[in-house]
């Protein structure tokens, strides 16, 4: 690697926080913001400092007084060589050290001197530096260093992801990546909540493959044979205690009485007709059970059966789009994940990973959720078992802070909310401010990884898509057109 | 201090009434005529078009260590060359180096301060013409440059040391040897040479002021109302010629005594002049030799274009009109004092040598 500049000496660099190098004039064009550099400390030790500002100099210019314009016959630069006196000083923040021959990685102990040149750091160090993992996730690239960042798996996944930005920074495409990163390892069980049925679009290639299944909204049914009184009282949340309990003793009699063979009627049917309940109890319960009946998502059988949708390798992409009631979205998620997460727990299915969209939906932080308690259980416990989340959403300060601060490795995208950008530093560790203040300006694909994943956090541009997607999105003006045209034929 | 105002006011009033009479030198009795080329005391000048000429400045830098075994001298010279077009310089070059090295003289032990200060400011100057010869000798050969006028920062007038010590006086003769193939040298090339003297404390001017204006009153009795001996007596150059002269003029050449070897002075003569660039800044004192087989009006002719080549390159600030080049090389030359105690660092650390040692006033290990 060539030579980017030299360490100066000025009363704050360099120090254990910053580090001032003159670019040399050849290696302008080398240098951008966010770049690694890489400076010896000995024959043995490089420090890693990335480039937080760049900014020029001009001797010339540095007093500079308005009337010059006013006299000058010619510009000022017309009589002085002022372009002579132009430096570009780059203003770095020292990460780490790594000792080459261990490949050791500490931190700064003691500042690197005055004069030392400071070089681009070449892939090889970097990737030791940042932890990467060279069998790991491809999701994007290091732009500045031409650096492959590949994500060890159980880093990233074990202790939970969070994929957060604004709505059109690009989500869903580092989802996607993500998903077919996920494919090609194979290993893993997945199940995709998808309110909005994006991923049947963004992965139509492997849509026919046998390791991809699509659930519809529609043809998802609860088998209420299946449900216990608890959980079916956890699609109720208001339900007390004593009315859980009269529920119980109505299943159990309902399940006597229709041997595993009845339905949410049949519950309703035994307690308008029965004669011993409470009437408040018995109204109350009618009521609530009236309520998830109106969700037709209830019947006397499961569908599909929770046994055939996970394999390992297995994507399960569940497709809420025929769905706009959140409840019913809501019970939905409660009921796979749920059922899913005990089916890990007592090893029934592979090692799985949840991931949800809009996760603001399915776990706020304020609102009532059916499904919020199961995904902060999973949040809290799931590493133990083997079942990780990865949360996406474009709201992060509607999240369950439960949910949210339990995953240690987060991949940031274009935030430019200030609520959302404050609540991201505080939940996500290791995020510095200059880091956050970035946020709202990256770029469409660009995203900063920070947490467990990766030893710095670090910003890189998500890779290109293997797999094409089925069609372009329309945009406003082609949809509205469209729409016209239909509109128009069938008007006359 | 109403001294000091009083005598401010009329220093004001007598310049203005001699501005506005720019009086006529010709009338002048021939003994003081000689002193001068011109035909007016004061000349209005119209900034050139320097639109593919090239114009250098030549600056040194020097500084000085007396350390505990030795004392040395810190020197380095420059020269800038920018090339210009009506809208920006379209290159600039330096020699012999952009940050030329230092150079670095000891001197011997048991001068006085006063030899010490004269060996270092004669060797200082010998530096810089010895940049200006190469560049007029092997720069312009090398490159087949041309450089249209070459400033150098300062007087070329460096007078002959009052010492004993062989070394100093060797070293004057050397300067003076250089300074006459220097200007030799330029002549045969076609190259305008001219000193600038930033800051003049001279009253050579003030002086000859004092000759001429007694015939002056004789035409203009209203000057008798003032009090000009005073004035003059009480002012120098600079602070006249600033009342004096307005922005884009120049004062009277005035003829400036300075021994040289005598085949010299048979060709060329040291002049100066004032020349305001600045509305309100002090002028610039300009120093240039002239050959004396010249006829007055190419002599005068000579002044004209070289005043009205210095004009646009010092046209940039209200109240700051040193000439361009002369700010780059400067710049450029200056020695700082990191740099002096970042190569004495390097020197004791390499010699470690006791010698190199700064006095104990600046090693002690506090700061009170």
């Amino acid at each position: 690697m060539s030579n980017i500049g030299i360490v100066i000496s000025t009363p704050t660099s360099p120090s254990l926080e910053i580090i001032e190098i003159i670019i040399e004039k050849n290696a302008m064009h080398k240098i951008e913001r966010g770049q690694f550099l890489c400076i010896p400390l000995t024959e043995n030790i490089q420090i890693i400092a990335i480039v937080t500002n760049i900014r020029k100099t001009n001797a010339y210019y540095e007093t500079f007084d308005p009337n010059v314009q006013e006299i000058a016959s010619r510009n000022y630069e017309g009589i002085f060589p002022t372009g002579e006196w132009e430096n570009t000083v780059a203003e770095l923040k020292p990460l780490g050290q790594v000792e080459i021959n261990t490949k050791a990685i500490s931190r700064v102990k003691v500042p690197v001197s005055p004069g030392t040149r400071a070089k681009v750091a070449s892939p090889q160090l970097l990737s030791t530096f940042l932890g990467l993992d060279d069998s790991g996730l491809y999701l994007g690239n290091l732009s500045s260093n031409n650096v492959r960042i590949k994500l060890n798996i159980s880093k990233l996944l074990r202790k939970h992801l969070a994929i957060l930005a604004i709505s059109g920074a690009g989500k869903s495409y580092a989802t996607s990546i993500l998903l077919e990163e996920l494919y090609n390892y194979g290993k893993l069980g997945i199940l995709v909540i998808d309110p909005h049925g994006e991923y049947t679009q963004i992965l139509p290639e492997i849509e026919k493959d046998p390791r991809v299944q699509i659930i519809n909204s529609s043809f998802i049914s609860i088998g209420v044979p299946s449900l216990t009184a608890w959980q079916l009282s956890e699609f109720m949340p208001e339900i007390s205690i004593v009315q859980a309990r009269v529920l119980n003793d109505v299943i159990e009699s309902v399940k006597k009485e229709k041997n595993e063979e009845y339905a949410l009627q049949d519950l309703i049917y035994y307690l308008d007709n029965s004669e011993t309940i409470n009437s408040r109890t018995k109204d109350a319960l009618i009521g609530w059970l009236l309520s998830l009946q109106r969700t037709f998502l209830f019947s006397n059988q499961s569908n599909p059966s929770l046994d055939e949708i996970i394999e390992p390798g297995q994507i399960t992409i569940v497709d809420l789009s025929g769905i706009q009631n959140i409840r019913s979205r809501q019970i939905i998620t409660h009921y796979l994940i749920g059922n899913l997460y005990y089916k890990r727990m007592r090893g029934e299915i592979p090692p799985i990973l949840f991931i949800i969209e809009e996760a603001h939906q399915f776990c706020p932080e304020t609102s009532r959720s059916i499904s919020k308690r199961i995904i902060e259980t999973i949040a809290r416990e799931g590493r133990k078992f083997y079942a990780s989340l990865c949360l996406i959403s474009q709201r992060p300060v509607n999240m369950s802070v439960t949910a949210l601060s339990q995953c240690n490795s987060n991949l940031i995208m274009r935030i430019r909310n200030p609520y959302d950008q404050d609540f991201i530093g505080r939940i996500s560790e290791g995020i510095d401010r200059s880091a956050l203040k970035s946020l709202p300006d990256l770029e469409i694909g660009e995203a900063l990884i920070v947490g467990e994943a990766i030893n710095y956090p670090t910003f890189l541009k998500i890779r290109t898509r293997r797999f094409r997607s089925k069609d372009h999105l329309p945009d406003l003006e082609e949809k509205a057109a469209e729409y016209k045209e239909r509109w128009s034929k069938n008007r006359y | 201090m109403k001294e000091i105002s009083t005598i401010n006011q009329q220093k004001i009033e007598f310049c203005s009434v001699l501005r506005d009479l720019n009086p006529i030198l010709a009338s002048l009795p021939p003994h003081l005529q000689t002193s001068t080329c011109d035909l007016k005391m004061f000349s209005l000048l119209q900034p050139s078009d320097i639109s593919g000429l090239t114009i250098g400045g030549i600056d040194g830098g020097y500084s000085s260590r007396l350390l505990l075994g030795f004392d040395i001298f810190l020197f380095r010279a420059i020269a800038v060359f920018s090339t210009y077009s009506p809208s920006k310089i379209l290159k600039t070059s330096y020699f012999p180096a952009k940050t030329p090295s230092l150079e670095i003289a000891v001197s011997d032990v048991g001068l006085s301060t006063l030899d010490f200060e004269n060996m270092g400011s004669i060797r200082r100057a010998i530096t810089e013409l010895e940049v200006a010869n190469k560049v007029i000798t092997e720069y312009l050969d090398l490159r087949s440059k041309k450089i249209d006028l070459l400033l150098l920062d300062g007087s070329p007038v460096v007078n002959k040391p009052i010492t004993k010590n062989d070394k100093i006086l060797n070293y004057y003769i050397s300067y003076v040897s250089i300074l006459t193939r220097l200007v030799r040298k330029a002549n045969e090339n076609g190259v305008k040479l001219a000193w600038i003297v930033k800051d003049s404390r001279s009253n050579l001017f003030t002086k000859l002021l004092g000759r001429i204006t007694p015939f002056i009153i004789e035409e203009n009795p209203h000057l008798f109302s003032l009090d000009y001996r005073q004035i003059l007596k009480r002012s120098r150059d600079m602070d006249l010629l600033y009342y004096l002269l307005l922005a884009n003029t120049r004062s009277m050449v005035f003829y400036r005594q300075y021994s040289m070897p005598k085949q010299f002075a048979q060709d060329f003569a040291l002049y100066s002049f004032y020349l305001k660039t600045a509305p309100f800044d002090i002028p610039l004192r300009i120093e240039l030799f002239q050959s004396l087989h010249q006829s007055r009006e190419e002599r005068i002719k000579e002044v004209q274009i070289l005043s009205e080549l210095i004009l646009p390159v010092s046209q940039y600030n209200r109240t700051y009109g040193v000439p361009a080049p002369i700010v780059e090389a400067d710049a450029r030359a200056r020695i700082r004092e990191t740099e002096v105690e970042s190569l004495l660092q390097l020197l004791r650390k390499r010699y470690n040598s006791l010698g190199l040692w700064t006095k104990r006033r600046e090693r002690a290990p506090w700061k009170l």
